[in-house]
Formats: C-alpha cells, sequence, structure tokens
C-alpha cells in the first residue's frame, strides 16, 4: 500500500476516533480546493479555528507573500519550480502538497506557529485558509 | 562492625587505613569496593540507621536564586543517604559530556568516558539493573515489541535507561557492612572538622560529634568525603581554622558550579495513528526505556547543551505538576507521600483508560537537560549554625540563558523530526516562545546534586583533580557526584558509583605502592 494511501486510510480512521471537530468546519468548500488549503495531517491535531489562526501570524511574519494569488502560486509549484495546476487532480495536488511539507521538513523549513512545530507549506496553506 | 558514637567514651581516638566520611551510595560502593584489600576501613555516617529528624534537621539551610526544593529534605541524613528516596533511573553519560566543547563554558573533564565506563558494569549490579549492555539493539533484541521511532539517529537518537527497584543501599548493604571484619561503620558520628597539617598538605584526623555531645577523633591515611555535593562542600568551607578560606578552596571554587538537570515538561508529540510506543514509556515494572536524545553533532552545531526528551501519555502528563512544587514539604517524608500520592492517582487514571486507544496517540514531552557549569550557582555557608555548631549550607541555584536554549532547540528538533518522519506533529509549550531567555520559575531539577567540588587538573578551576583528589592535599578524597565538572542529561546514581568504584581502585593502587 502506497503510504499516500494509507494515511488516508488511516486518517479516516482516526478521525472518528479522536473526534477532531474538523469535517464540520470544513463544509461550503469543495473537496478539491480543501486539499489545497487544509493542511491535511495537521488538520488531525487543529481545528479550522487554530489553522486560521496560524495562517493569520504566517502572513503577518511573511508579508511578502500576502494574497491568494502568490500564496496559490508557492503552493502550487513542485520541488523543481514547474507550476502545478489549480484544476489538476485531487491526488496529484496531494502527493504533491505531501512531498513539499516532507521536504520541508528535511529542509528544515520549518515555522513554530500557536506552539505547533509545521512545514512552512502547512504554513501557506493554513495562509491560504484565512483568506478564504 | 556497628558502633553507635552516641554509646562509646566521649574523646575515643579512631584509628584506621582508610576513613570514609559518609554512607550513602559513594561511600557504601568505596567501603565494600575496599574491603578485602585493607584490614581497618572506618565508614563516619552522620545518622543513624534509620530516618532520625533531629539529624536530618542538620542539613537545613536558606534557598535563595532559582526556586529549589527545600535544603532539609532533598537529601537523606541516614545510613544509605540519599537511595533512601532515589527513583531509581539510570543511564550512562555520553561521551561528549566529558569534551571540552568551546560554546559551552567551563566544560571538560580531565578523564573521558571509557575512564569512568569500565566500571559502570560493576555499578550495574550494584544497583540492580538488568544489564550492563546499554545499546539500543541488545533491548530491541530481547523484546521484539519495543519499535523505535523512525528518525534520523544523526540528530536525535534512542537513548536507553534501565530502572534499579530502586536499590536501597542502607536495606540491601547493611549486612555486608555491618558484618564486614574489616569496616568498622560509625553511626552518629558527624564530622565537624577535618585537622590538616601545619602547612596544610595533608589531613591529621577528623573530629566527630553527635548531639549527646560526644567528641571523637578519627586518624587515617586516607580520608574520602562522600557526604553529597551539598555537604560536601559545606564540610570543607566550614574547615577554615587553618585555610580562611576552607579546605582545598585556595582558589574560590568550592561550593561553587553547583548543577542540577533541568526538568521540564515541554511539550506534546501528537501521532497520526495510535502507537503504545512501549520502547518509551515508563510503566509500574518497566524494567528499561528509551529518551529521544539530542545527537553531539547537533549540540555541536546548534552550540547547546546535552539533553533528551521522556515521553508519557498525554492525559498522565497532563496531570502532573512541577516537581518543585510536588517537592516543597521540608520534611523528606512528607514529600515522598506526595509522591506516591500522585502516582497512584497517576496509575489509577493510567489503568482506568489503559484499553483506549486514543490515550496512545498523544504524548506529553519532558525535557531533561545538562545545566551549563555556573560558578554563580553555588553552596554558600550560612551564619546560622546547626545543633553540632557548623554553619549551615545556603544553596543559591542559577540557571543561563543556555539552559533555556538548550531545551528550546531540543524540542524544536523533535518537532522537525516526527514531521520529517511523516508520522505527527509537536507542540511546544508557552514558555518556550515567551522571549524570555530564561527558564520559568517553576522549572525544576531532579534532587540531583552535582559539581561543588569540579574535577581539572588546573588547581585554578577545579577542587579534585583525574584521581578525585584535592589539589594540594596528599591524603584527602572526594567522592560522587560533586566532582562532575559537567553534569551529563542523565540522572547521577549510576555515574557516583562508577566513579566511586574508579576512586576506590586508585586507593588500592596508591596505598599498595606506599
Amino acid at each position: 500500500m502506497k503510504r499516500r494511501t494509507f494515511l488516508l486510510s488511516a486518517t479516516a480512521v482516526t478521525l472518528a476516533a479522536v473526534s477532531i471537530p474538523a469535517i464540520k468546519y470544513f463544509k461550503g468548500r469543495s473537496k478539491h480546493y480543501d486539499t489545497i488549503v487544509i493542511p491535511d495531517e495537521l488538520s488531525r491535531f487543529c481545528d479550522e479555528k487554530t489553522l486560521r489562526d496560524i495562517g493569520i501570524k504566517y502572513r503577518k511574519a511573511m508579508p511578502q507573500e500576502e494574497g491568494k494569488a502568490v500564496l496559490k502560486k508557492l503552493l502550487l509549484t513542485d520541488l523543481n519550480g514547474k507550476a502545478i495546476s489549480e484544476k489538476t487532480d485531487t491526488y496529484t495536488l496531494i502527493e504533491l502538497l505531501d512531498t513539499k511539507i516532507h521536504n520541508d521538513f528535511e529542509s528544515n523549513l520549518i515555522f513554530i506557529m500557536d506552539g505547533w512545530v509545521i512545514a512552512q507549506t502547512e504554513a501557506r496553506q493554513c495562509a491560504l485558509l484565512s483568506l478564504t | 562492625m556497628l558502633i553507635d558514637a552516641r554509646q562509646i567514651e566521649n574523646n575515643t581516638k579512631i584509628e584506621g587505613d582508610i576513613c570514609i566520611i559518609g554512607a550513602g551510595a559513594a561511600g557504601i560502593s568505596i567501603a565494600l569496593e575496599l574491603e578485602k584489600t585493607f584490614k581497618n576501613i572506618i565508614l563516619l555516617e552522620g545518622g543513624g540507621m534509620e530516618y532520625d529528624d533531629r539529624i536530618q534537621e542538620l542539613y537545613n539551610g536558606k534557598l535563595t536564586g532559582h526556586p529549589y526544593y527545600p535544603m532539609k529534605a532533598s537529601r537523606l541524613h541516614y545510613f544509605g543517604g540519599s537511595t533512601g528516596h532515589w527513583g531509581g533511573m539510570c543511564s550512562t553519560f555520553d561521551d561528549i559530556d566529558f569534551e571540552k566543547r568551546d560554546w559551552v563554558e567551563n566544560s571538560g573533564w580531565p578523564i573521558k568516558r571509557e575512564d569512568i565506563a569500565k566500571y559502570y558494569p560493576k555499578a550495574t549490579s550494584i544497583l540492580d539493573l538488568g544489564s550492563s549492555d546499554w545499546s539500543l539493539d541488545y533491548w530491541l533484541k530481547k523484546d521484539a515489541d519495543l519499535k523505535p521511532l523512525p528518525l534520523d539517529s544523526n540528530v536525535i537518537w534512542t537513548k536507553m535507561w534501565q530502572f534499579s527497584p530502586p536499590t536501597r543501599f542502607g536495606k540491601k548493604y547493611k549486612d555486608a557492612i555491618v558484618n564486614s571484619k574489616t569496616i568498622q561503620l560509625y553511626t552518629y558520628a558527624n564530622v565537624v572538622d577535618l585537622d590538616a597539617t601545619e602547612n596544610i598538605t595533608a589531613i591529621n584526623q577528623v573530629t566527630v560529634k553527635n548531639y549527646t555531645g560526644k567528641v571523637h577523633t578519627v586518624k587515617a591515611k586516607n580520608y574520602i568525603l562522600a557526604c553529597s555535593a551539598m555537604q560536601n562542600a559545606r564540610v570543607l568551607l566550614a574547615c577554615n581554622k587553618q585555610a580562611p578560606n576552607g579546605l582545598g578552596n585556595d582558589n574560590d571554587i568550592v561550593g561553587r558550579y553547583f548543577m542540577e538537570h533541568v526538568e521540564i515538561k515541554s511539550g506534546e508529540l501528537w501521532l497520526n495513528h495510535t502507537d503504545k510506543l512501549k520502547l518509551y514509556l515508563m510503566e509500574q515494572f518497566t524494567k528499561e526505556r528509551a529518551e529521544l536524545a539530542i545527537s553531539p553533532q547537533k549540540q555541536r552545531e546548534l552550540q547547546i547543551l546535552n539533553g533528551s526528551i521522556s515521553l508519557m501519555p498525554l492525559e498522565m502528563s497532563n496531570k502532573t505538576i512541577p516537581s518543585v512544587k510536588l517537592w516543597s514539604n521540608d520534611d523528606p517524608r512528607k514529600s515522598l507521600d506526595t509522591f506516591k500520592k500522585y502516582s497512584t492517582l497517576d496509575k489509577r487514571n493510567f489503568i482506568q483508560r489503559f484499553f483506549s486507544k486514543s490515550i496512545f496517540q498523544s504524548y506529553g514531552m519532558f525535557t531533561r537537560a545538562e545545566q551549563l557549569p555556573n560558578p554563580q550557582s553555588r553552596v554558600v555557608l550560612s551564619n546560622e549554625k546547626d545543633e553540632l555548631g557548623i554553619p549551615r549550607a545556603n544553596l543559591h541555584w542559577a540557571l543561563s540563558p543556555i539552559d533555556k536554549k538548550t531545551v528550546f532547540n531540543i524540542n524544536k528538533l523533535l518537532g522537525q523530526q516526527i514531521g520529517a518522519a511523516g508520522i505527527g506533529r509537536v507542540k511546544l509549550r508557552d514558555f518556550l516562545l515567551d522571549g524570555d531567555v530564561q527558564l520559568p520559575d517553576y522549572t525544576s531539577g531532579g534532587w540531583h546534586h552535582l559539581g561543588t567540588t569540579r574535577m581539572s587538573e588546573d588547581p585554578k578551576k577545579g577542587v579534585v583533580d583525574a584521581n578525585c583528589k584535592i589539589h594540594g592535599i596528599d591524603n584527602l578524597y572526594v567522592a560522587g557526584s560533586s566532582c562532575y565538572a559537567t553534569g551529563g542529561a542523565v540522572n547521577p546514581t549510576l555515574t557516583v558509583v562508577a566513579i566511586s568504584l574508579r576512586l576506590a581502585n586508585h586507593i588500592k593502587e596508591k596505598m599498595a605502592i606506599v
């Protein structure tokens, strides 16, 4: 089983088990869009309010990345600098963001926001969420 | 042989080959190690065979600086010493702990880890630990359920700990000492003076006293001070008739560099799957467990001290209160009762939730770190005297900005590693992000008293040399954690026993030559 597939399966079980109230917050947006603005792993531990708070703090810390378009562009660029279309399939988006997050941690591109040690990509997702 | 110094004739003159002052882990280990080599070993214990509050009161003193445990309660003054209340947690020092690190002021021992490590196996046996093999591989082979987290060992490595029952030296080694043909144990024999030769290059005799008013003297070829870091410093400082600054204190180092281990709840580990983390958890009958330790490479790179993180289910962790608040009673028996009460409560809650898997998804992170050797952190003499007329010891515990920097970086690194491994996220506690360079007041120590007669080959930088002999005094040695030049990030008892065995072997060699 691929790691991503495993994680997706495990997420469903875990979400039920720990009753993280994320789902109710995420109503009203497409699942596809949520893939971009909701950091998957972090959202297992934080509710949407916390994610938005993190996003606001990140935007304050990184004013040069202010704006939906800038953030989207940064998020939808792969590690080789190639732009990925927002309309690409959800699976590809998940793979892209997962890879970027992993790479951020490996490269120490991390931020501490509301106490959470997170990847820069996750912080950018939160920033975009806070503008949504 | 056991002799109660209250019962013998006043002004008794006692003679022996070796005089060991203090019958705790260090003193008892040395006495038993020397037992077969010498015919007459004098072991002096200030207290009796059981707790005596009047004796314990001799340890009372005042605190200044960073909040600390009551002086009267944080060590025990009877046969067996502080092993009467220790928790049994043991692990070994690392190579880097002995190194001179240019980013750690006053670091560096005149010996290497291997000089101590060869005594770890015997110390392991004395402390009733399961194995002298401290490698992760050994424990993984023993138990297939132990699984390390998939972290980069160049950043965070898995350091093994073992748990002593805990061995109470006062119980376990009582018969061996009392029935020994070569060890004379004197109880209620508090050292009140060390009489030196005129030029203070050797000790002539020791004066002991107890609250009956009886005074005795002890003459020996060599003397070993083994009565805990605070008391070793106090005795040396108080012996100031011939040396105005105290014995071994020509360079004003005795009592300085008091160190503890910085201990504090520091964060939360949230896993994206439930995992009992058996390797890392401590339960009632756990014999071994691992901690997540910062690698030497990262210590160098980040210019921080040594340290590690232990884990416990977050539900339990959230119920714990800082040790400095928990063990705040002046009476050591009451502090122990409080500790037991909280332990029982935790166990009950733990059992109730044992079958709830969700408790194995989130863990409280607890950091234990080395403290910078700081000359301002010190034991000093008080103007107030105890019942036997000896100035009391006061403690000023001082921490440094690098102590906080260390705790912050260890926790941040673990967060980075957990994220890189894709197994969850780490949340740091607020105090790590408050911008203050000092750790908060509720930062606790572990009842680990270290460093007041630190080891160095340079008399200007240390009180004892590499053999634990006081600089300039030919026959006076110090045993135990007061000799530590740096504190490492592990509880001290295993190394106290190892370094004491090393001293005992040095004495054997020295006296064989003489």
